[in-house]
């Protein structure tokens, strides 16, 4: 990849975080975290309700500038190249950042000409066949149930085929068929794209996960894998 | 690849605007009420500068008096219009507050100059589609025979709505994070808005009162064309910034 820094090539890692601290005034969320993942990791980020896990990776995302540190994703510097950063994650938040007016199909449509893919209605159909919606591609985004809008809100953050996928709690009010959509499309993802995930309950995503930490104190700590193995079993 | 994302941005804006036609109606409605207030509600207080009044029912000398505007009902024209703009102006980032896609926008790998442009376009067609109904409404009611004279308005029209849509479209975007975003965007947005009223007023005022040509109001115009150039290049060097979290 053309541009990569020589800190994160030395380190062969592809998100690569130093001493990132980001304060809300006085509040201090996250305290020098350091963490590093190579190419294709699966990282299963958990931690309490406030614990900082969202604002890690609207940083990654370079949505958020954080108060000190530095942190490189995909071998570009959020704070110096945050356009290449945005262009190599796809981020699934909170809420399905989906125009509730628009289609499915116009939604993914308008989002596959920002990111200039070349043949944006064929990429469309691709992605709505993938998340099982394509006979839903002309109801309004804001027509679909909670599910539908979150696949189609998986799709909006595949659609450029990102070498990160940052998501946060992506299961969260899934119901069993979108949930199993997921599980496909992380199954598919996993291993050839670097991966953070999120989660309240890491027993689903926890088959691909390479690494566990846990946002405590706005630190970072690695997670015992084998108690919430046993967990899952 | 900048011009298909300004195009999608646009088609975005003008699809959602459609769905709706929440806003362009507001604007609508609010001018051509507005109109209905003064004429029939106030129309025998104003005089025109020749000392014929406003028509008003069987007292008005109906297109016998020669042109009837003067400074007052224009400035009324342009007090109207920028209130109507206000209406879309605050409205201009409803649609990423409402469905929280801000962040999907600021995900996108896109120019944020790109954004203003986009988004000053979308309120510049909004106004414009206002004013093609508020203004014939305006010449019926109160200059009727010299109604026609509007039309040599066009370049102030143009010029003083290229204003008002990129203030407004910078203005918008900085108090897009503000709590009270709707009371401060009006109290942060009319004062620079001033100069523009008063420049569009009284060239509006001297074509169609005293049927002055374009000529006679090349300085107004040259006013409102650096007025936008000003503020164009400002929102250009600093949309950057202001769109950043």
């Amino acid at each position: 990849m053309t541009g990569r820094s020589a800190a994160v090539t030395q380190a062969g890692a592809w998100i690569a975080v130093e001493g990132l601290s980001r304060r809300f005034g006085r509040r201090e969320v996250l305290r020098e975290v350091a963490l590093e993942l190579p190419q294709g990791a699966f990282l299963l980020l958990l931690g309490a309700n406030g614990a900082g896990k969202t604002t890690l990776l609207r940083i990654l995302a370079a949505l958020l500038p954080p108060s000190s540190g530095r942190a490189e994703v995909a071998g570009h510097d959020i704070r110096t190249e945050p356009v290449a950063v945005r262009r190599a994650v796809g981020y699934v938040g909170h809420t399905p950042l989906l125009y509730r007016d628009l289609t499915a199909a116009e939604n993914l449509r308008f989002y596959a000409d920002m990111y200039g893919l070349p043949d944006p209605s064929a990429r469309t159909a691709e992605m709505l066949d993938r998340v099982e919606l394509r006979r839903r591609s002309h109801d309004a985004a804001g027509e679909l149930s909670r599910g539908m809008r979150q696949r189609l809100a998986i799709a909006r953050a595949l659609l450029h085929d990102p070498s990160v996928l940052l998501l946060d709690e992506p299961y969260g009010g899934l119901d069993d068929r979108a949930a199993a959509v997921l599980d496909r499309i992380l199954e598919e993802q996993a291993g050839r794209t670097t991966v953070v995930l999120v989660t309240h309950e890491p027993a689903r995503p926890m088959r691909w996960a390479t690494a566990v930490r846990e946002v405590r104190d706005g630190r970072l700590h690695p997670r015992d894998v084998h108690v919430l193995d046993a967990g899952r079993r | 690849m900048a011009g298909r994302q300004l195009i999608a941005l646009l088609r975005r804006d003008l699809l959602l605007e459609t769905r709706r036609l929440q806003t362009v109606l507001s604007m609508v409605i609010f001018a051509v009420v507005a109109m209905v207030v003064v004429r029939y509600g106030w129309s025998a207080d104003l005089q025109g500068p020749s000392g014929a009044s406003f028509p008003s029912g069987d007292t008005a000398p109906v297109g016998e008096a020669g042109p009837t505007v003067g400074a007052v009902p224009a400035a009324m024209l342009w007090v109207i219009f920028v209130f109507a703009a206000m209406l879309g102006l605050s409205r201009t980032f409803a649609h990423e507050r409402e469905d929280d896609c801000l962040d999907g926008l600021l995900l996108c790998p896109v120019d944020r100059v790109l954004v203003f442009c986009a988004k000053a376009i979308t309120n510049l067609a909004l106004l414009l589609v206002m004013q093609v109904v508020a203004i014939p409404v305006f010449g019926l009611f109160f200059l009727e025979g010299s109604a026609v004279r509007l039309l040599v308005c066009t370049p102030v029209v143009l010029l003083a709505d290229i204003g008002l849509a990129s203030v407004g479209t910078l203005v918008a975007t900085m108090v897009l994070h503000a709590r009270s975003r709707d009371l401060v965007l009006p109290v942060v947005l009319l004062p620079l808005l001033v100069p523009v009223v008063i420049a569009a007023t009284s060239a509006t005022a001297a074509i169609v009162d005293r049927g002055a040509p374009l000529a006679d109001v090349l300085g107004r115009l040259g006013f409102l064309a650096a007025y936008d150039a000003v503020f164009l290049v400002l929102a250009w060097g600093t949309y950057g910034l202001l769109m950043r979290d």
